[in-house]
């Protein structure tokens, strides 16, 4: 009996619109149908949202300043507290999301607990063996997941069965890690991994992907770089800029683009290895280095800088690696 | 549990096992007595298969794993939480998996006991006794561990947010998160918060000694240290019960200094007593009652308080 795919997308930092995973979906659609001549039934994407916790968050706390309000005679120190609650600005948004994951106990846990019941009705399908649940994530979403995966195996919603896979795009669960569970240290690391042994009764998951692309400085701070064995944990390094003139390495359109990945989320999707067969991977990753062309003068420059920045940390992350990464951006105008 | 209810006598065994891995549950009762009749299957599959020894590992291991099943039903018996928990936990050692890397279906993970080749009659008898096993036993008693799961988990955490942390200011709410590092998601969320310097406003409804005579004066206060409790409601929604802090008044009209008292919380209510100077040099205290415990005392009739509410930040 074929199974019915169910793909849950959970989205990065300051990526929560309701339509963040499109670009990523029309793309794996795309290659679907070129592939095989069919789309993908639109119903199997499931978009994971958490980030209204953390904008309700900057909106807080409405009553009490409802209260206070009435005192402030002063007009700029009211604009004041209306910008802040109304601010989007990069430091107000990604900094504070982050802030907010990594230190604040409870907005973390509420988003733990989001994630993991948005997670939870797919379940009863994946114990009955009907449903292949497939989870894509991408960068603070990777620790998200990873603790929300840890929260439904301990406390017994997994119902001992398997999660058949993950995908981790920017991979920052190790970066990001929680100061109760870490991502993969021993002694006791997040029950989200494969089995680590033949007798890993705890872990949560049957496969475990990773993708880090090598120009992307944000999982670059801490990598992740477990020690899982090769049979059940498959980390993938790219090589990817993004669409022509839009450089920036860390999107999730950027990760979902290359062929090593859309290839691989198929497959996992589809269970189908004739279609996605992993000769077509390698045919579709010379395509798509053949159609990549001349780099555009600021990627041009970004590479040089990139290049050289790589050739002098190796495959060594350290936060003094992503100091200068970040630099190299900067001077390129990309961020 | 569901399926103590639904136990038929185990003579129902008399069909045949496809049979069964197609037709209703059969319950616990049944149980030890359907694993028989698959061991005694899958020894004459493997017993008639001509490539025996290419199978033999996948063979043993369905085996011990049936027999580890039997043992467990049989010496434990099914009507205990233990024996509950330990089905519920086997179901991943019967659960069909399908590797998103190449396809191989496995059984028995982590050690990935492949079902293959196809042709091979115990690989085909492994098959319909995996399919028998999950569909009778496994799966529906990890359905009901996880409907329980379920059922005592309700975003709780969610309700906290919002009924607790978004209420408090980021200082205090970073600073509660902070001391409480230690609570995941897996425990229940704290009934008590720290309160810092979290504004207050509300009315001075009694003045024990005044040099104006001006009784219902709205003051800005600051609950400088204070601890409040919480519980849910009917509806599952955190609500403050009680609660109380050091109070700190910024000087006034009519005052020589600022105040200082202590302010209680009884649910969305406040209630502080401060002391403070006047510009004579005596001592003076007053009465505060949060805006809303006036708006609900104004259906006693005191205009004096709807006036003082009206003419507030003015």
């Amino acid at each position: 009996m074929a199974k019915e795919c169910k793909v849950l997308f959970i989205h990065g930092i300051g990526d929560g619109k309701a339509d963040f995973a499109e670009a990523a979906w029309k793309i794996l659609s795309d290659k679907h149908k070129a592939m095989t001549g069919k789309a993908l039934a639109p119903s199997a994407k499931v978009p994971v949202r958490y980030n209204d916790l953390f904008e309700d968050f900057r909106k807080a706390p409405k009553d009490g300043l409802q209260e206070v309000r009435p005192f402030i005679q002063d007009a700029a120190v009211l604009e004041a507290l209306q910008d802040l609650q109304g601010s989007g600005s990069f430091a107000y948004t990604h900094i504070l999301d982050v802030l907010l994951w990594r230190f604040h106990t409870y907005a973390r846990n509420a988003v733990i607990e989001r994630v993991a019941s948005t997670i939870e009705p797919f379940l009863p399908g994946v114990i009955q063996g009907t449903t292949n649940l497939v989870l894509v994530a991408h960068s603070l979403g990777t620790a998200v997941l990873t603790e929300s995966i840890h929260l439904l195996a301990a406390d017994g919603r997994l119902a001992g069965c398997w999660l058949p896979a993950v995908h981790m795009l920017a991979n920052v669960a190790k970066v990001l890690e929680g100061p109760l569970i870490p991502a993969y240290r021993p002694p006791s690391p997040s029950r989200c991994r494969p089995p680590l042994a033949t007798a890993d009764s705890d872990a949560a998951l049957l496969h475990y992907f990773t993708y880090r692309n090598l120009y992307d400085p944000v999982p670059m701070v801490d990598r992740f770089r477990p020690d899982w064995r090769e049979a059940v944990y498959h980390e993938t390094t790219l090589r990817s800029w993004g669409p022509k003139g839009v450089v920036n390495p860390h999107d999730l359109a950027t990760y979902v683009q290359a062929p090593e990945v859309y290839m691989k989320l198929l497959r996992s999707m589809t269970l189908d290895f004739t279609a996605f067969s992993k000769e077509r991977e390698i045919q579709e990753i010379q395509n798509a280095t053949q159609a990549q062309g001349a780099p555009t003068p600021t990627e041009a420059k970004l590479r040089e800088i990139l290049t050289a920045l790589i050739a002098q940390y190796g495959e060594k992350a350290s936060p003094a690696a992503f100091v200068k990464l970040l630099q190299a951006l900067v001077i390129a105008k990309i961020l | 549990m569901r399926h103590l209810n639904l136990a038929l006598p185990a003579c129902i065994l008399l069909v045949t096992v496809p049979a069964l891995a197609e037709g209703v549950p059969l319950g616990p009762e049944a149980w030890p007595a359907l694993i028989d009749a698959h061991l005694r299957d899958l020894d004459r599959a493997f017993a008639a298969d001509p490539g025996a020894d290419q199978v033999r590992a996948p063979y043993q291991k369905t085996v011990r794993h049936l027999r580890e099943l039997r043992e467990h039903l049989v010496v434990k018996g099914f009507a205990t939480t233990t024996a509950s928990a330990w089905i519920t936990a086997a179901n991943r050692t019967w659960q069909l998996n399908v590797s998103p890397v190449d396809g191989t279906e496995t059984i028995f993970e982590p050690d990935s006991t492949v079902l293959a080749p196809a042709s091979s009659p115990t690989i085909a008898a492994i098959r319909k006794i995996r399919d028998s096993i999950a569909s009778q036993i496994t799966v529906p008693v990890a359905l009901d561990t996880f409907k329980t799961r379920v059922s005592r988990s309700s975003d709780q955490w969610g309700r906290f947010y919002k009924g607790v942390v978004l209420q408090e200011y980021p200082w205090e709410s970073f600073l509660n998160a902070g001391l409480d590092w230690r609570r995941s998601a897996l425990d229940a969320p704290p009934d008590r918060q720290w309160r810092l310097l979290h504004p207050v406003s509300g009315l001075v409804a009694y003045q024990g000694r005044s040099t104006t005579g001006t009784a219902s004066t709205a003051i800005l206060g600051l609950e400088a240290l204070g601890l409040q409790w919480y519980a849910e409601d009917d509806q599952r929604a955190y609500k403050a019960t009680w609660g109380l802090s050091a109070l700190f008044t910024l000087k006034g009209p009519g005052d020589a200094s600022n105040g200082y008292g202590l302010m209680g919380t009884y649910r969305d209510f406040k209630l502080g007593v401060k002391w403070g100077r006047l510009p004579d040099g005596r001592g003076t205290s007053q009465v505060i009652l949060s805006l809303n415990l006036v708006q609900y005392l104004q259906l006693k009739g005191d205009q004096g308080l709807s006036t003082a509410i009206a003419n507030m930040g003015q």
